[in-house]
């Protein structure tokens, strides 16, 4: 019965799909999940990587909550590089994560933005509830990462509760750095490279270290790799000195040596 | 004046949307058909079955579809284990997003224009001694075909604009997947503004022309 049923849809599937597509299988070839704020430093390393290595890269860019997901529900990803360490360590506890490939390659601050000339001062976090701030853009808390390090901080100053009301949540960094653009928003809360898109938003304050879990960007070979030897080689690359300039071009923070 | 990553996409994204309208076109005209014609039961169950996609956001179209076919999936374990063939993050994967999406905008106005051939002409093709097939073919498809192919057209445009379940199923691959919408999302996420906006001007003057031409279509079958 089962087999029957097995057969059905292998016809029915021969027929929609008229001839094999090439699924990614090869060795010499990895697909890359990539958190969408580091296309263009990992298109430049990808060009590097390729140069030297003897095979192709490719790369699916998305926000990193949903990489995450995609790869939980069988994406054949071999790397994921992801902007929170949240998404690894729940890939981790699911077992789909190569042991011993974790790598943390970059970190970030966290700071508050405002539109610019708009003369809002913020000189400490409590500057937030003034009457002035009716809107603060953060990302929103369950999908992106900026978002629940915003929270986390908020939270570990004793403000979010009071600025609650005032939070506008918004679907990723772009979102954040629009609103804030626009002044829909009074004061958003990004990362610090999110914060250099855009030149007509300026920061005003950024939040201590020890307000927050450390921001880090982790990169991990997954089990599903049919590639393992150069995801595994990847993943060095990214972590290598020449990679970290790149980065660097880039605004982002290097963890300097892992 | 465009890049090779702009030129990529656009032509993935022609291929996926042409390929997506061809592969949905027979099922589709089937089922207008049946919801058409046919006296079967549970019309209405098929017609809401057919409209879902409609309903829900495509992100969660995507979504299902994902946890359908991919290796880990009931029926992508199948094709993985026994056929080595995985679709996920493929292109054939975006097709069957736009496919999935578009299909209900095709079935609304092909089955509409197939209600409005007048029984009484497939009634004389019947006693005429015409097989069920043949006043399909030689009556009722010749009589509606400009709702189906202004339907196809509208099938064509909604593949074009396919955004949600598409990075769910086929991911954001440049060269492979990545399709305008998606390229668009990627300048938008990575403040590249000029080039995302060139983008969504080739995009407009797609969907433009072929929203044109299927209104000036359909205009035609009432007068």
């Amino acid at each position: 019965m089962q087999t029957q049923a097995r057969r059905l849809v292998i016809f029915v599937l021969f027929l929609i799909v008229p001839f094999r597509p090439t699924a990614y299988g090869g060795d010499d070839e990895i697909l890359v999940f990539v958190a969408a704020s580091l296309t263009d430093a990992m298109n430049e390393i990808k060009e590097r990587f390729e140069e030297r290595a003897g095979g192709r890269v490719f790369f699916s860019f998305g926000s990193s909550g949903t990489l995450c997901r995609q790869i939980q529900k069988g994406a054949p990803a071999d790397v994921f590089v992801s902007a929170s360490p949240i998404q690894i360590d729940a890939l981790e506890l699911d077992g789909l994560v190569l042991l011993d490939t974790r790598k943390d390659l970059l970190t970030n601050n966290l700071v508050v933005i405002v539109p610019s000339g708009s003369g809002l001062r913020v000189a400490q976090a409590e500057d937030l509830a003034q009457k002035e701030v009716v809107k603060i853009a953060i990302g929103e808390p369950d999908a992106v990462p900026a978002g629940a390090y915003a929270k986390e901080a908020l939270e570990n100053l004793g403000l979010w509760d009071s600025l609650h009301p005032k939070i506008v949540p918004a679907l990723d960094v772009r979102a954040v750095l629009a609103y804030v653009e626009r002044q829909a928003a009074d004061a958003g809360i990004v990362y610090g490279t999110d914060a250099t898109i855009s030149d007509k938003v300026e920061v005003v304050y950024e939040f201590p270290e020890d307000s927050h879990t450390a921001i880090v960007y982790p990169a991990v070979v997954l089990k599903g790799s049919k590639a393992a030897a150069l995801a595994r080689e990847f993943v060095d690359f990214l972590s290598s000195a020449e990679a970290g300039r790149v980065f660097e071009a880039y605004g982002f923070k290097t963890t300097g040596g892992h | 004046m465009l890049s090779p990553e702009e030129i990529s996409a656009i032509y993935i994204s022609m291929k996926v949307a042409v390929c997506s309208t061809l592969l949905i076109l027979p099922p589709a005209i089937f089922i207008s058909w049946v919801l058409a014609k046919s006296s079967i039961r549970g019309k209405s169950f098929i017609e809401t079955l057919v409209n879902m996609p409609l309903a829900l956001a495509p992100v969660v179209s995507g979504f299902f579809l994902l946890i359908l076919i991919s290796r880990t999936g009931v029926v992508g374990r199948i094709l993985y284990e026994d056929l080595g063939i995985e679709l996920t993050f493929t292109w054939y994967a975006a097709v069957l997003a736009s496919a999935v999406i578009a299909f209900p905008l095709l079935v609304r106005v092909a089955r509409v224009a197939m209600e409005e051939v007048d029984p009484k002409l497939e009634n004389a093709a019947r006693t005429l001694g015409a097989s069920p097939w043949r006043v399909f073919y030689t009556v009722t498809l010749p009589l509606s075909i400009r709702g189906v192919i202004a339907g196809s057209i509208l099938a064509f445009t909604r593949s074009l604009g396919e955004f949600g379940a598409t990075i769910m199923l086929a991911g954001n691959i440049p060269g492979k997947t990545q399709t305008i919408p998606l390229a668009v999302f990627n300048c938008v996420q990575t403040g590249h503004e000029d080039e995302g906006l060139r983008l969504v001007f080739i995009a407009t003057i797609l969907a433009f022309s072929a929203l044109f031409a299927a209104q000036s279509i359909s205009s035609r079958t009432t007068h």
